[in-house]
């Protein structure tokens, strides 16, 4: 009679593997046959991983079909399973795993287009925080302001990548813009995703902008985020940028010199 | 079971038909408010640290008794009990204060990897001692007594020793902890297995059931028979109907709650058939008055 432990270590490798007969001969048969009953609990792992992955996938669903996105959790579902009882943080190695899935190889842009709907995720679950307090500031000389670090609203995420990964997200929403004006050559994008009250946003950036905002989550000054942004932008706009990313909650606080570092994003 | 008297008291949840809150219906509850009398949460779904779940279950809170019905916990599994998730489940305990709280009769993981599944267990002596133990030990932090649900099922183990419903009996004597008797899945079990749902009914203490559930299956047809799969996908059965009312007989009336998890209805279709418990349940308390 085996142990429970060893009963379900021996209906786990059955239940995700049809290729094991582990468990089988502990099952009653009767009308099904054992390894059919087995195939039911298969079927709802499979299953319900998969709508899993799809409510958190939507747009890579839609860009590869219901069928090609059936094969790819099938494949991903056992070398990456749920390791918890809740279902958070399922899923946040397919970006990853697309990457490296060779049927998707001739999608080059699907990893990052995963990349911003895990994000969409995250943002969607983060903590709510408090806009940016100005009187934070209160006492801090002007000419050290270039030393400031910056902490950023939990729910933000800045992906950059080299195909336009704002653009085809877009085009894949219920009102987003006709997918026949979607230009893949047009290059790559950086995009801002972030939740604002109950609303996650997905924005693409200017290249200063991202420069700017990808140096701050790294944890960098001010002054070094800047001249990052001017190097990629030579008409970049220090004070519109600031403001613009303070009143949309991008930035919630700031630490001034000495005091240690931000809090870097997702 | 010493449940900590400085906790706040939550509101009860009374005898009546609750429905699941899914999210497709947070904006239509709060706009309509319809008239039901209670609803119930899969706590986690609310794990995360903000975001809409938890803005719209504080909103819906303020207007409805709530309960949390967990599907996580995996008492069953021989892995370490997750303190992680008991700790977050306390957390939200103490924020939401639901009326009732509970778990199933099953296990979902082994080794870390989780089938997020209510799997079945052998019903053996060891099974049954690592149960209740593991009962004990979420009663005792949660600080309340839990109701455990009994499963449906699609296989059974030929080393179980000890009928289901005996098994469940015992845990709830051993451990103190009250009942969720889920009747569409005795009736699936019972199609599935052979045995009579009558049966089961009759095993358990009357006073321990604290919740009854109501859901929709589906009858699979194969060469080989029929099997009966627990999809909560559509209506309540007409056969588990007849089941409630003689739920009803031996238990009186109880919270009784309509699921729904997947090909989610409109909230109308939910509060028709949490109408359709109600009437059942007034009209077999007007037989026994």
């Amino acid at each position: 009679m085996p142990s429970l432990r060893e009963l379900q270590t021996a209906f786990s490798r059955e239940v995700f593997d049809a290729g094991r007969c582990d468990a089988r001969g502990l099952v009653i048969g009767g009308e099904f046959a054992p390894e059919a009953r087995l195939a039911i609990y298969r079927n709802n792992l499979y299953i319900s991983l998969r709508e899993a992955l799809a409510s958190v996938y939507p747009v890579v669903e839609q860009l590869v079909g219901e069928a090609f996105f059936a094969a790819a959790a099938r494949a991903f579902i056992p070398l990456h399973p749920s390791r918890s009882g809740n279902l958070h943080a399922f899923g946040a190695a397919f970006p990853a795993f697309l990457a490296g899935w060779e049927p998707a190889a001739g999608l080059p842009y699907l990893p990052d287009t995963a990349r911003v709907e895990w994000a969409w995720h995250h943002a969607f679950h983060a903590a709510e925080a408090p806009a940016f307090e100005p009187a934070r500031l209160a006492g801090l000389a002007p000419e050290r302001y270039g030393d400031l670090r910056f902490v950023f609203h939990p729910s933000v995420a800045i992906i950059a990548s080299d195909w336009p990964v704002g653009r085809i997200w877009a085009a894949h929403q219920p009102d987003g813009p006709a997918i026949d004006s979607l230009r893949l050559e047009a290059g790559g994008e950086s995009v801002l995703v972030q939740r604002r009250g109950l609303a996650v946003e997905v924005m693409g950036l200017e290249a200063g902008e991202a420069a700017w905002l990808s140096v701050l989550a790294a944890g960098g000054t001010l002054e070094t985020a800047t001249g990052s942004a001017l190097a990629a932008e030579p008409g970049f706009d220090l004070n519109a940028c600031l403001q613009r990313h303070l009143q949309r909650t991008t930035l919630v606080d700031a630490t001034p010199p000495g005091s240690g570092g931000g809090t870097s994003p997702h | 079971m010493t449940a900590a008297a400085s906790q706040p008291t939550p509101d009860p949840i009374p005898a009546r038909a609750g429905i699941g809150l899914r999210a497709p219906h947070y904006r239509d509850l709060l706009e309509r408010r319809p008239e039901v009398g209670w609803l119930e949460v899969h706590p986690e779904n609310y794990f995360g640290d903000g975001g809409p779940p938890l803005h719209y279950l504080e909103a819906l809170r303020g207007h409805y008794p709530l309960s949390f019905h967990g599907v996580g916990m995996s008492f069953g599994s021989t892995d370490p009990l997750d303190t992680a998730h008991l700790e977050r489940l306390r957390s939200l305990i103490g924020r939401f204060e639901p009326g009732l709280v509970s778990e199933h009769l099953s296990w979902g993981s082994i080794g870390g990897v989780h089938h997020n599944d209510l799997l079945p267990l052998p019903y053996t002596e060891e099974a049954l001692d690592h149960f209740c133990r593991r009962v004990e030990q979420a009663q005792e932090f949660l600080g309340r007594t839990l109701l455990v649900e009994n499963p449906s099922s699609y296989l059974r183990f030929r080393h179980s020793t000890i009928p289901e419903w005996e098994f469940l009996a015992e845990v709830a004597r051993r451990t103190g902890c009250g009942l969720l008797l889920d009747v569409n899945n005795v009736y699936v079990s019972a199609r599935n297995h052979g045995f009579d749902a009558g049966t089961y009914l009759r095993a358990l203490p009357v006073e321990r059931v604290g919740e009854i559930h109501l859901a929709g299956h589906t009858v699979k047809r194969h060469p080989e028979g029929e099997i009966l799969i627990d999809d909560h996908g559509g209506r309540v059965s007409d056969p588990v109907w007849s089941l409630y009312a003689a739920t009803l007989e031996r238990f009186g009336r109880r919270p009784t709650l309509i699921e729904w998890d997947t090909r989610i209805p409109p909230l109308a279709t939910l509060l028709d058939e949490a109408g359709r418990a109600e009437k059942i349940a007034e009209r077999h308390h007007a037989l026994v008055t």
